[in-house]
């Protein structure tokens, strides 16, 4: 489910081409954005997700536990897409 | 995750919500004003919505609940003996100057329950009270009590089961009232949409106006419904499905009935918590039919594609980026899921203005909320889904900060927790368990030989520099830059109150830099007490980075040529990587190691886990806290390690991917 949630990551993130280091075991992974050192677009990507209905961190890594389902999975690809878009518009295009 | 847990996921349940009020033993209503003394009084939430609303939730299911109530304190009461359970009942409308559904039961010493109903709201739920989109994101829909929603057509019926359908969902209809013929008139449509019809035999003959359940179960097939479960009471139940339509016989479990009050008789299974008793034992065996989808095509449906799995999710794209802006910024807000709004008046705000005032900072330490659209304060979790104080639901990617690797109230792990409470937890002594679960992290993890046991990562990332320390009689421990190791004087990241003592023997390298261990190993000369490293480098805000599997064996050897102790913090990535040390992929073993977060679900525990060669050491140092010998922990802990082992070999594999296994990527 880890290695399904960073494809799924990563291929939003190019969809919305935005550059972004997703790194880490894929049960224990972490997004930052290109340059964003003070966590800025971090934190409207984490506020957007949130917003969406998925309890991310935009400071420290994020854990996948065994419990979650395809369904869990789509709604928080769902929200993923809806806060890369966040953060697209945040950076004015 | 295997099918003993309760990945039962969202299901929504609609329909009749109901207050019932229910007194015990009431062998007759006394005369004139004559007063009697029962044994219990208790209210619950009942009906065809809200009692099985109760029972899914206590299996696990992450539930929402559609119906109406009144605005007066009966529908209050009903809201929240579901909303402590963890239903979801944002979707409950409230109908001005109504009365909300209720029942007053006096049970008879023998169990019977005569009932005193207000039908109140409930008939009164409208198609315009139904959002789709909160059917749409479900695994199941039970439609319960069609027959007592006055408010909606039959169409309006169907159309909330198509909706549901189309996306995948099961969906199930059961029945409130004793039926009539022209009552099945209405329900045609819905049934002919429905999975399943669930009515009791009575209901059912009644409905259809036969005297044979076989052909009233015909009937109920022939207006599109895909299977028909009836319940008899103690002979069980009968189930047919199409296209063979041949009854099978379920026969009925034995059960000592107290009271069914509140049962939710549907869609239940023998686990479902503490309820009394059943009212239908037999629908216990239904389970198994229930939540599969079947497999069929009606053609007088047209069906939009099935919701094609997550795997479709990937390869779903937008048009590259800055061509499609304000496609974003219109679905900026989805209208379905728990969107916070922290204002004012919300639980969270209250909380949050209390905590000023009792507690330093508002919060402390690693939750404090991350953020200000972040709620502070959570109210319980099931599976992989959270909810706040507020009612917000989430899927939780932060799992607790690490404990929760097996989802929130994993069964197996709180049937341990029951089991192990009801005999003791904090006691003069640990609890057998204690032996039970150092056996089997020995067992579990290549190199260890001993297991002692604490709380929290810090105690057991300190204890494994103390008993370094101990065994060597030497003093410097190497630590990465930037790593964290807890929140003791020692190693906290912010110096507040910490002296410049306590970090005095302390050396700093680099992370897969094995040069630079070196160069602190050479600065510690021939006081190098152990060399302390994360399984990845994992510094909260900073790009993660796996180990070097060259790095690691380079420490092995430096802390082998040294007499020093290879200290693996394996805190925060134990058995969430792999079902052993973080390392045992790598190929490389240390001496001693550091574990707490997922060891026990969730439940306070910590461990150190050492080779024989630091045995004495262990053995010499004073360790201990008052909590640190708590049985409940550790029967957790029993449980979660099999609980995983039992994960692998249904996966085939560990947890999800191991530090040697994949090196991170990413296209930027």
């Amino acid at each position: 489910m880890g290695t399904q949630l960073r494809d799924g990551i990563v291929d939003q993130a190019n969809s919305w081409d935005l550059a972004v280091n997703y790194t880490g075991p894929p049960a224990m992974p972490y997004l930052t954005f290109a340059g964003d050192t003070n966590h800025e677009l971090g934190s409207v990507f984490a506020a957007q997700a949130l917003r969406g209905g998925v309890y991310l961190h935009p400071r420290h890594n994020w854990f996948v536990s065994a419990a979650m389902t395809g369904d869990d999975l789509a709604l928080v690809l769902e929200a993923t897409d809806q806060a890369f878009a966040a953060v697209r518009k945040h950076l004015g295009q | 995750m295997n099918a003993r847990h309760p990945g039962l996921g969202r299901i929504t349940v609609l329909g009749a919500c109901i207050l019932d009020v229910l007194g015990r033993p009431v062998e007759a209503i006394p005369p004139g004003q004559g007063s009697v003394r029962l044994t219990e009084i208790k209210a619950t939430a009942a009906g065809t919505a809200a009692g099985p609303a109760v029972d899914l939730a206590k299996l696990g299911a992450s539930v929402r609940v559609i119906g109406a109530l009144g605005d007066d304190l009966l529908g209050d009461i009903v809201t929240a003996a579901m909303a402590r359970h963890g239903v979801e009942t944002a979707c409950l409308v409230r109908k001005k100057g109504v009365q909300t559904s209720a029942t007053i039961l006096p049970i008879r010493p023998n169990g019977e329950r005569p009932a005193l109903h207000v039908p109140g709201a409930t008939r009164l739920l409208g198609r315009a009270d139904v959002d789709l989109e909160h059917i749409r994101d479900s695994r199941a829909l039970l439609i319960g009590a069609p027959d007592a929603l006055a408010g909606m057509t039959g169409e309006e019926l169907a159309e909330i089961a198509v909706a549901a359908r189309s996306h995948g969902a099961l969906v199930a209809v059961d029945v409130l009232h004793p039926g009539r013929p022209q009552d099945l008139d209405r329900l045609a449509p819905l049934l002919a949409q429905a999975d399943w019809f669930m009515p009791n035999a009575d209901q059912l003959l009644n409905l259809t106006g036969r005297a044979s359940l076989t052909e009233a179960m015909n009937d109920i097939l022939s207006l599109g419904t895909h299977g028909v479960a009836v319940t008899q009471g103690a002979d069980g139940c009968q189930v047919a499905t199409r296209p063979d339509r041949t009854p099978e016989s379920l026969p009925a479990l034995a059960a000592d009935v107290v009271d069914t009050t509140g049962c939710g008789r549907r869609l239940q299974r023998r686990d479902a918590g503490r309820a009394p008793a059943r009212r239908d034992p037999a629908r216990r065996g239904l389970a198994r039919h229930r939540l599969r989808r079947p497999g069929r095509h009606r053609p007088g449906l047209r069906r939009r594609d099935r919701e094609p799995g997550p795997g479709a999710q990937f390869s779903r794209r937008r048009t590259a980026g800055p061509g499609r802006p304000d496609q974003g910024a219109d679905q900026m807000n989805p209208p379905t899921f728990g969107q916070p709004t922290f204002g004012q008046q919300s639980t969270d705000q209250q909380l949050r203005d209390r905590a000023k005032a009792v507690i330093p900072g508002g919060m402390y330490g690693h939750q404090a909320a991350p953020g200000a659209a972040y709620p502070q304060f959570m109210r319980g979790g099931r599976g992989a889904r959270v909810w706040d104080v507020d009612g917000h639901e989430y899927v939780d990617l932060m799992c607790s900060y690490g404990p929760v690797v097996l989802g929130h109230r994993h069964p197996a792990v709180e049937a341990a927790v029951a089991v192990q409470t009801e005999q003791g937890d904090c006691q003069n002594g640990p609890g057998p368990v204690m032996v039970d679960l150092a056996e089997l992290m020995v067992a579990t993890v290549r190199h260890a030989d001993w297991a002692i046991f604490a709380k929290n990562g810090t105690d057991a990332t300190t204890m494994c520099c103390t008993i370094a320390r101990a065994q060597t009689q030497k003093n410097k421990i190497l630590v990465a830059r930037g790593a964290y190791h807890g929140a003791a004087p020692w190693c906290t990241p912010r110096p507040a109150g910490t002296t410049k003592a306590d970090h005095e023997n302390l050396i700093r390298y680099t992370f897969n830099d094995l040069e630079s261990v070196k160069a602190a190993a050479a600065e510690a000369g021939d006081d190098l007490a152990g060399i302390l490293v994360s399984p990845f480098k994992h510094d909260a805000g900073f790009d993660q980075e796996l180990v070097d599997p060259a790095f690691a064996r380079g420490l092995r050897k430096l802390c082998d040529e040294k007499g020093a102790a290879l200290i693996l913090d394996d805190v925060r990535c134990g058995f969430r990587l792999h079902l052993g040390s973080s390392w045992e992929p790598v190929g490389v073993d240390p001496d001693l190691s550091a574990w707490s977060k997922a060891i026990a679900n969730g439940r306070a525990l910590a461990a150190v886990l050492g080779h024989d060669r630091f045995r004495d050491g262990a053995a010499s140092v004073f360790v201990t806290g008052s909590f640190w010998f708590a049985a409940v922990p550790m029967a957790a802990a029993i449980a979660t390690i099999r609980a995983l082992k039992e994960e692998k070999r249904h996966r085939g594999d560990g947890p999800d991917g191991h530090p040697a296994a994949r090196r991170d990527r990413g296209p930027g």
